[in-house]
């Protein structure tokens, strides 16, 4: 079975979310769902230095997130209809006539990736443009980026380009889900536990619906 | 909030009207056309076509990829052409242009045109015919004609829609045929960095091709923002390639901008309004300690030192002078600079060393640090540190300044519009100044062309052009000017949507979307390509393209013959696509067979980057500048000559800002207010799509330091105000600007509470119209404001 | 952010009170009786009526939680991993065990002794549902319900709606014992619910940045909310023990206790009801995400 994954750059993305829209037009989805989301993560410590002078000590970087189509995907475990599915080639599903929209896999997934939808009553969310896949084509994100930070490939292809890190504060550890997305992280994440950082623009990427 | 403000506005106007809006109302309400909507059988009714994405006044051109399903676009990719190569990148569009899709199919379009009803500025409108509309149009252009006199007649800037054959240059091709109107130089985005360039390299043309950035070892970008702001499609990817062959790349910037996030390796925080400050302490390290390229400086330069003066002046004060404090006592020191600007003494003398040591260097400047008090400064200074450097003229360098590139000319329109027989033109910003008292204005005030001018403005007509309030500095000091029917005798406004200027419209004609018309598109400031803009949609309701509303209106003032030459929108584009054949790309395709090719792009790859002043580098005496001395001028003479020294000196300096944290202002207003480009937005275009404000909704952005002391938590509803007006908005409390900083990015329409707090959260209910010294450019960047948390 | 959370609220506060009924009657109104072997009093009948119409209020509003109820029958097909499936298993088995209990009550009145084991048998499944209903919250990515706090919380819940209310039933029939018992539960839950208050908060306080967030959110958001719950919490641990020394027994002035029990019963309600709307509060996602 081929397994495919995410790559994303998080040492160039600027934040600027076309990604988030060029999905939202792909899935023509109303405002407040958004199955790519970009999280700003910031801290700091400014200080006066002695002569009044106002110095920064800060980290401050993007990370987009979809789904990351988990090898142990917590959403799957939770959903009590079996709606919430590994299907074909390792992609994380929502089967709609199956769905209740309980909206416990919202709760049960680390990276927000399961999107209500109070329109329809379910749950929604990236599916890799599983359609463009068949076409041979890359997902609508990767291709929107107008930094090139997003990448898409079976994960084999993608470890053997960026390496196999998974890992950048704050996403959860990867060993809790496997999640199939390879990070670059941006070299301010270093520094982001000593500062303090954390997730800043919760308006701008959370479902209130 | 603003769109349904709109939306109800729209319909409190058609109640007024007494037009039974219950269809239409419905459609309006629907995603998108109802089924059933007759499609012209010319147009593609399904599949993929390729168009350029609708840039209004984006600093990006770029490609979108339209899928249309039954005559309605129902998806939007973006440039796929395979390679992606930095010699000829993708011109991938941004969340503007992803999002088209809820500006087409907006619920709040204007549909048809629109009188007013009540009085001005109340916004009451009725429906009329485009007959009645143009008739009305033209008998008012006539009459103002016959009592004033083709200079009452002013086509404002207007850039909220242009693509050669769209947006004002049609409307100034007609006004032209009519005998002329009154005309502008400058604009609102570069007024002082497009005077004050010319000054130091006698021309505008100074920047490199960005492919060149790859050559770079250290970028300076300086209140440069190319992520955010679009800043020429890819230039942020190509900062990015830049960094990956290993340039170190430093923001300077009041704000930790997008591009500094993705693209810088250090952020310096810099108090607005103090950039020659730095630029000053920097030249005087670079001096002081010999770092400059001495032998560049005496071949290349004027000014530098009591040596390089221009004959007569040699006892003047040269930049040398200037930076020791021979002439006012007052060294230019790092310490000198902290205080001013708020950066450390020793991190400004590292960056000067950085600067001048790594080879080559570039120092790019924005232009948001130009729309200031004295925006002609820094501008300048920062041409002195590129010269002095030796930057000039070399790969991997940048000459700073304005920067066009060299080969990318024209990249504003060649739509013919034709000879103007009014002489006479005012500086873009004070068109106010000429509304209220036009007859007074002399060069004083920047009037070109004429000794001064006969009448004041009695009327305007604004194509896809928000500067009549939203965008103008002090809007609520210019809706007032617009009230008052004794000034102004007609206006008309043509656009797309009911903007904040239109409200203020004698009478509104609705524009259609650049997919319901013909357009061409080049790379603007960069980018070697043309792209197409080809009609996808019949336009919507009764909205027609802007050509064609002025085509309508020239046969109703019998001008149809001269103006159209018997061509339409498409016919247009085809004339210029052949025009570009000769001025620019000597290999473009025939355009029926472009057309039927589906490309959307014609592109030159840029394998070898052309580099400004490459000859004059070489041999200063061979090729010398268009300068008067043909050299590089750090000091001069044009400047000296005008005899105003304290606010136009023949060096940069920094000059102490009219509003700043320094002044008495200082007390009741003690924080610096800027108004950043927003990625949601092109200036006021694109403010009313949802999924633009879900990813960036309109707040302040605001320091903890500040907030704490005020008890403003993130999230709240705050209140900045100054003596000019007041906004209420949402707070974001971020470490990414600095203390004693406020960010409001511009562009928000205004929603006007009873008492005139403007709760669309727009910049400009708080910033000046006073004009810069030397370029009569806007400073609508100066503002100090207090912000206070916001009770109802 | 609250507002999604009413049914709940609603759902699971009905769920807790019915467990808590059945088992404070089991333990305390029932046993006694087995033992002397009379017919089941009527009223017991109705405490059975109104624990099982409790928990049909509560499947009612778990399905108006739904977005898609027309697929509830669809959310048992994962018991071998979702909490949530076997919540919905245990409260479908719980009503029914229930409802089979009460309809006894209700035609063998008098097989006391029979039913004591069914009564037992419906109690253990009702404290097996608490247990799993706090499971559902116990997750990684909710930080500030992923603690014994939770467990703790959903018990003592239970225990005080089902103690305070049958306070009120023993009024004039309950024998001084189980009056006395039932008025100390009703003052020492909430005693005991207060002092776990500031531990709670310190521990949200201590344990991470999203709890941190979490208590942030109670103290600046919902500090209203906060107070109320408090001053509920102090009025109920009141009128629990005016209702204590209200008990003579001497029957004939068991009136006494009415005021005070009801007063005691209306503050606890009111306590619990705010408690749990400030636990839904504090939904916040680990990280942030």
């Amino acid at each position: 079975m081929t397994k495919y994954g995410f790559y994303f750059d998080s040492s160039c993305c600027s934040g600027c979310k076309t990604c988030q829209v060029a999905c939202k037009d792909k899935n023509d989805l109303t405002e407040g769902i958004r199955f790519r989301r970009v999280y700003e993560v910031c801290g700091s410590a400014w200080e006066k230095d002695s002569k009044g002078t106002w110095v920064p000590d800060i980290v401050a970087y993007n990370l987009s997130v979809a789904c990351n189509h988990c090898e142990n995907p917590s959403c799957v475990a939770a959903c009590p209809t079996k709606a919430m599915h590994i299907g074909n080639d390792g992609i994380v599903l929502v089967d709609p006539d199956k769905c209740v929209g309980c909206r416990y896999c919202e709760w049960a997934c680390p990276y927000g990736a399961p999107q209500y939808n109070p329109q329809k009553g379910i749950m929604q969310k990236c599916d890799f443009c599983s359609d463009y896949i068949k076409e041979g084509k890359k997902p609508v994100c990767v291709t929107s980026c107008l930094m090139r930070a997003l990448d898409f490939d079976t994960l084999e292809n993608l470890e053997s380009h960026y390496g196999a890190n998974r890992d950048v504060f704050p996403l959860p550890h990867s060993g809790q889900t496997g999640p199939a997305v390879i990070i670059k992280a941006h070299p301010g994440a270093a520094k982001a536990k000593e500062l303090k950082a954390s997730i800043i623009n919760r308006e701008e990427v959370r479902n209130d619906r | 909030m603003a769109g349904q403000n709109r939306r109800e506005f729209i319909r409190n106007s058609a109640v007024v009207g007494g037009v039974a809006l219950t269809a239409t109302g419905l459609l309006r309400e629907t995603f998108g056309y109802e089924t059933g909507e007759v499609l012209a059988a010319h147009l593609p009714r399904n599949g993929w076509v390729y168009a350029g994405c609708p840039a209004h006044n984006c600093g990006g051109r770029c490609l979108l990829k339209v899928q249309l399903t039954d005559g309605i676009i129902t998806h939007l990719e973006t440039d796929d052409r395979p390679g992606d190569s930095p010699e000829d990148p993708q011109l991938r569009a941004c969340i503007r242009g992803r999002s088209y899709r809820r500006r087409q199919y907006h619920p709040d379009r204007l549909m048809f045109p629109m009188m007013r009803t009540g009085k001005r500025g109340e916004g009451k409108f009725k429906r009329v015919s485009w007959e009645a509309a143009l008739e009305k149009m033209s008998s008012e252009m006539i009459r103002i004609r016959e009592k004033y006199g083709n200079e009452a007649f002013f086509v404002p800037y207007g850039t909220g829609s242009y693509s050669h054959i769209n947006g004002r240059w049609p409307a100034v091709r007609l006004m032209n045929l009519f005998g002329g109107a009154l005309d502008y130089y400058n604009s609102y985005s570069w007024a002082c960095i497009s005077k004050a360039t010319p000054t130091v390299y006698g021309t505008a043309i100074t920047g490199n091709q960005r492919q060149d950035w790859l050559n770079s070892k250290y970028i300076l970008m300086w209140g440069w923002n190319p992520a955010e702001m679009r800043d020429g499609t890819n230039s942020d990817y190509f900062l990015k390639l830049a960094r990956e062959n290993g340039a170190r790349i430093v923001c300077i910037d009041p704000r930790m901008t997008m591009s500094a996030v993705a693209l810088a390796d250090e952020w310096i925080p810099i108090r607005p309004g103090t950039d020659t400050a730095m630029m000053s302490a920097m030249a005087y390290v670079i001096a002081e300690e010999g770092l400059f390229d001495k032998e560049f400086v005496r071949t290349h330069c004027i000014g530098f030192d009591s040596t390089q003066m221009p004959k007569g002046l040699e006892k003047e004060e040269s930049y040398l002078d200037y930076l020791f404090g021979t002439f006012d006592g007052e060294p230019k020191t790092p310490e000198w600079a902290a205080r001013i600007t708020g950066i450390p003494s020793a991190t400004i003398a590292r960056i000067a060393r950085e600067f001048a040591n790594t080879k080559p260097a570039m120092l790019y400047q924005g232009y948001g640090m130009q729309r200031r008090a004295y925006g002609e400064q820094p501008v300048r200074g920062g041409c002195v540190l590129a010269a002095i450097t030796g930057n000039v003229g070399n790969h991997g360098g940048w000459a700073s300044g304005i920067a066009r590139q060299p080969g990318g000319e024209p990249f504003w329109s060649i739509f013919p519009t034709g000879e103007n027989k009014v002489k006479a033109k005012i500086p873009t910003f004070l068109w106010s100044e000429a509304v209220v008292r036009g007859h007074t204005l002399t060069e004083k005030e920047g009037l070109t062309g004429a000794e001064k001018l006969s009448t004041s403005i009695k009327m305007i007509w604004a194509v896809a052009s928000n500067i009549l309030v939203n965008q103008h500095g002090n809007s609520r000091k210019a809706a007032k000017i617009l009230e008052d029917e004794s000034l102004l005798e007609f206006i008309v406004v043509q656009d797309q949507f009911m903007t904040e200027s239109g409200r203020f419209a004698d009478l509104i004609l609705p524009a259609c979307t650049h997919f319901e018309t013909w357009g061409l598109q080049d790379g603007w400031k960069y980018g070697e390509e043309l792209i197409l803009l080809p009609q996808l949609l019949e336009p919507y309701q009764e909205t027609k393209s802007d050509y064609r509303i002025c085509a309508d209106l020239a046969s109703k003032l019998g001008l149809a013959g001269a103006y159209t030459s018997g061509l339409d929108e498409k016919g247009w584009t085809h004339k210029l696509w052949d025009e570009y054949r000769h001025i620019r790309f000597p290999d473009l395709p025939d355009f029926d067979a472009f057309v039927k090719s589906n490309q959307g792009v014609y592109s030159v790859p840029v394998v070898k980057p052309a580099i400004s002043f490459e000859n004059f580098r070489m041999d200063p005496e061979k090729f010398p500048l268009t300068t008067p001395s043909g050299k590089i001028e750090i000091f001069s003479e044009t400047l000296f000559r005008m005899n105003q020294p304290v606010e136009i000196p023949a060096v940069p300096k920094y000059i102490c800002e009219w509003e700043s944290p320094f002044g008495p202002e200082a007390k009741e207003y003690p924080l610096q207010a800027i108004g950043p480009h927003y990625m949601a937005r092109v200036h006021s275009t694109h403010a009313n799509i949802d999924w633009l404000n879900e990813a960036f909704p309109q707040r302040i952005f605001m320091n903890a330091a500040d907030a704490k002391p005020r008890n403003i938590k993130d999230g709240d509803r705050v209140k900045v105000f100054n003596e000019r007006g007041t906004i209420v908005l949402p707070c974001r409390v971020t470490p990414r600007v600095m203390p004693g900083v406020v960010s409001v990015p511009q562009g928000a329409w205004s929603v006007y509470g009873k008492d005139g707090t403007d709760f669309g959260g727009n910049i400009n209910t708080l910033s000046s119209e006073r004009w810069t010294p030397l370029a009569f450019g806007n400073a609508q960047h100066t503002i100090m404001v207090q912000v206070e948390k916001y009770k109802a | 952010m609250i507002g999604k959370e009413w049914s709940l609220i609603v759902f699971s506060m009905a769920m807790q009170l019915s467990a808590g009924i059945i088992l404070i009657y089991d333990l305390f109104l029932l046993s006694p009786l087995y033992r002397t072997r009379v017919d089941i009093p009527a009223r017991f009948q109705w405490i059975l009526m109104i624990a099982l119409t409790a928990a049909l209020v509560g499947v009612a509003f778990s399905l108006m939680h739904l977005g898609n109820p027309g697929n509830a029958t669809r959310t048992l097909a994962n018991l071998h991993s979702s909490w949530l499936s076997r919540e919905i298993f245990s409260v479908l088995a719980y009503t029914l065990l229930l409802a089979v209990v009460t309809i006894l009550h209700f035609t063998m009145p008098s097989a006391a002794r029979s039913l004591k084991w069914m009564v037992d048998f419906t109690a253990i499944s009702g404290i097996v549902l608490v247990f799993i209903m706090s499971r559902i919250y116990m997750i990684p990515t909710r930080p500030a319900w992923n603690s014994v706090f939770t467990p703790l919380g959903f018990y003592l819940a239970a225990i005080i709606l089902g103690s305070s209310l049958l306070l009120i039933f023993q009024i004039n029939h309950g024998s001084w014992a189980s009056q006395k018992l039932l008025a100390i539960l009703s003052f020492s839950i909430p005693l005991i619910q207060l002092a776990i208050l500031p531990v709670f908060m310190a521990w949200l306080g201590q344990k991470d940045l999203v709890s941190g967030n979490a208590l942030a959110i109670i103290l600046d958001n919902h500090m209203a909310a906060f107070y109320l719950r408090l001053g509920f919490f102090i009025l109920a641990i009141g009128f629990g023990i005016w209702a204590f020394f209200s008990i003579r027994s001497d029957t004939l002035r068991n009136h006494l206790l009415f005021t005070p029990a009801i007063l005691a019963w209306a503050a606890i309600l009111a306590a619990q009801i705010i408690d749990r709307y400030l636990f839904y509060a504090q939904n916040l996602p680990a990280e942030g995400f």
